[in-house]
């Protein structure tokens, strides 16, 4: 089984070594770097693209949102998971258009985390429906996200790909859409596994991301 | 009264003889009569009508030279140290003499007056005249100087009146009427001066006020970062450590694994409260996000939890407001919804932010419990009352008016409006 290569970037060491120390738990996750800055972030992952990056948002040189902007320019295939103290739905908008998968509290359970990790790595979503719609409303409205002008031409998707993001959008789960389109789950996650593929996205949020702010559904 | 007048010779209508005369003598009298009291009359009302203080000198001033017939008139006052007078207004003949300063020690007329408090009035030239003060060698046909005496008789400085064509034949009464407009101009310019600075204390009250509340918002800013940079990161990284170790070595007794989810669960409470104080000493968002999407936040939330339905409406047009206000309305706000969640049980709450000409207005009104406002001032709980108070006193201290409106089954209407100049920064380009 492949593992998960992963940085972590906080400023705080403590933190530093709590999440690496709970990232040990689980063998199929490795720490593959740290970084204290967003700009030591920024470079790290240019030299060891890892699949997932841990990233604090209260950063001194530059903070988590705009690192993650720039990562996602430049490796839009490596998926950001914001880990922060801020429990605040902005803060969750600004970081899923700015590019991050993910967004969990720093507070998280040990399952919790890995779950997410695992959740985003294999196209599934951390964001429930009301959250994911309501930060799709709000992308829609401001009209695009960072990381999105760097994608070229995508592959045409399927009638039935463009079925399953529009339910993607909606916040539904892989489950939920398997019972809403009577097909199995396994048949679903293929098919949202194709749809990252080709809108040449890093995970299912910024997948729906891309759905809103490309105007792929109207 | 006591009236220091020095003249050569008698005036000269005293010696008529003929019958005609002395009608024309009664009637001058009378003349001279009404003219005293429309002089008194005249500085009555322009100390009641005037503003400006300079203006006020140059009217009284004026007022004194008309009636007295002279033709110069300067105004002196003491400065606070009381050594020296200063030309405050000057009318006539050259005026460079505004603004000169006169030692009080010296032996000029102003001096004299100033010193023994009463009027001094001369008529001739000054070695015809005996009696006057060492500094006196002018040339005039006749001047008067009058001390300005608020009471109880304490000099506050000197009007000066020359004649520099012709002597104007003062008599005691005229002399009189002088004395007693100088001591009304002297009372109108002591109230002056208190009133300015009474306004005076009372800018540097606001200011001290308005920095108070800067600082302490300051300070609650820092506390709140310094927690959260600090104590709040050392916290999580000790909870995420000991999450690691339970995953490292599932504990084997039962005793060891209990008591290590127990402090697990005590490690998330502490993370909880201390996510609440920092959010209660400064809400992040406010410094991200501004204060309408934190407003937004907070209600939603707020509203959430008491399943409440809010109408929240924020028109400020562009108004961009001074940090410190920004959370100063925040904290009004909180406290008027949290005092409505814990009391009002009301099913709606409207919260509104609007621009007005000239004040902004912010405004929480339920249809809840409502109280009796007069007697909750002694009556409620503690609570409730500092509540109350704390909003009054932060809305005071940004120069807002504090209103609470409220009656038992009728809900409750909390309203502050603020002066837009004591609140506003510099206006957004673009609205």
């Amino acid at each position: 089984m492949k593992t998960t290569q992963v940085i972590i970037v906080d400023d705080h060491p403590m933190v530093r070594e709590g999440l690496r120390g709970m990232l040990a738990t689980d063998r199929a996750i490795q720490v593959v770097g740290e970084a204290t800055t967003g700009v030591e972030a920024v470079d790290l992952v240019g030299r060891l693209r890892p699949d997932v990056v841990l990233m604090d948002i209260r950063m001194p040189d530059m903070d988590g949102l705009a690192a993650t902007r720039q990562i996602k320019q430049e490796h839009p295939e490596v998926s950001v998971i914001m880990v922060t103290m801020y429990d605040n739905p902005d803060y969750l908008f600004q970081a899923v258009s700015a590019g991050a998968a993910g967004y969990v509290l720093k507070d998280v359970s040990r399952f919790e985390l890995l779950q997410t990790i695992r959740t985003v790595m294999s196209g599934g979503s951390f964001l429930n429906s009301d959250l994911m719609t309501q930060c799709l409303q709000r992308l829609a409205s401001h009209g695009r996200a960072a990381g999105q002008e760097g994608a070229g031409a995508p592959e045409r998707l399927t009638a039935r790909e463009m079925e399953v993001l529009k339910l993607v959008t909606e916040g539904l789960s892989n489950k939920e859409i398997a019972a809403r389109l009577t097909v199995s789950v396994a048949t679903v996650k293929t098919h949202v596994e194709h749809i990252i593929q080709k809108l040449q996205v890093s995970d299912r949020t910024q997948a729906a991301v891309a759905a809103v702010t490309r105007g792929l559904l109207s | 009264m006591p009236v220091s007048a020095l003249r050569p010779s008698p005036p000269p209508h005293s010696t008529e003889t003929t019958s005609e005369g002395s009608f024309r003598a009664l009637f001058e009298a009378e003349q001279r009569k009404s003219q005293r009291l429309r002089a008194l009359v005249a500085l009555g009302t322009a100390l009641a009508a005037t503003l400006d203080l300079d203006e006020l000198l140059d009217k009284a001033l004026t007022l004194a030279l008309e009636f007295s017939g002279h033709d110069q008139g300067s105004l002196m006052l003491l400065a606070p140290e009381r050594k020296s007078l200063t030309v405050q207004a000057a009318v006539g003949g050259d005026l460079s003499r505004l603004h000169s300063v006169i030692p009080v020690a010296g032996g000029s007329v102003a001096s004299w007056v100033l010193r023994r408090k009463r009027p001094l009035y001369l008529e001739g030239r000054a070695e015809s005249l005996t009696h006057v003060p060492r500094a006196y060698s002018k040339d005039l046909p006749s001047s008067i100087s009058l001390p300005l005496l608020k009471p109880p008789r304490q000099a506050i400085g000197v009007v000066s009146l020359n004649a520099t064509r012709q002597a104007a034949h003062l008599s005691p009464d005229d002399i009189e009427v002088l004395q007693i407009m100088a001591n009304q101009l002297a009372i109108a310019l002591d109230n002056a001066d208190l009133y300015r600075r009474l306004q005076i204390k009372e800018q540097q009250l606001q200011e001290a006020a308005t920095r108070l509340v800067h600082a302490q918002e300051e300070e609650r800013r820092r506390v709140a970062y310094d927690i959260h940079d600090g104590l709040a990161q050392m916290l999580v990284g000790t909870y995420q450590r000991l999450q690691a170790f339970q995953g490292r070595r599932p504990g084997r007794a039962r005793e060891a694994k209990e008591e290590l989810s127990g402090l697990q669960d005590q490690f998330r409470r502490s993370l909880e409260e201390v996510r609440r104080v920092i959010a209660d000493l400064r809400p992040s968002s406010l410094d991200d996000f501004g204060l309408e999407r934190s407003l937004q936040q907070y209600l939603a939330e707020a509203g959430r939890e008491a399943g409440w339905s809010v109408q929240f409406t924020f028109a400020t047009g562009g108004l961009v407001l001074l940090p410190h206000c920004e959370a100063t309305i925040f904290r009004i706000l909180q406290e008027a919804v949290s005092n409505a969640r814990k009391h009002a049980h009301s099913p709606r709450l409207l919260v509104k932010v609007a621009r007005r000409a000239h004040h902004l207005v912010i405004e929480v009104r339920d249809w809840g419990n409502g109280f009796d406002v007069d007697t909750s001032r002694h009556a409620a709980g503690p609570g409730q009352r500092v509540g109350l108070m704390g909003m009054a006193e932060r809305a005071t201290v940004m120069g807002g008016a504090f209103q609470i409106k409220s009656q038992p089954g009728k809900g409750t209407q909390v309203m502050v409006r603020f002066p837009l100049e004591a609140i506003a920064g510099l206006e957004r380009k673009n609205p």
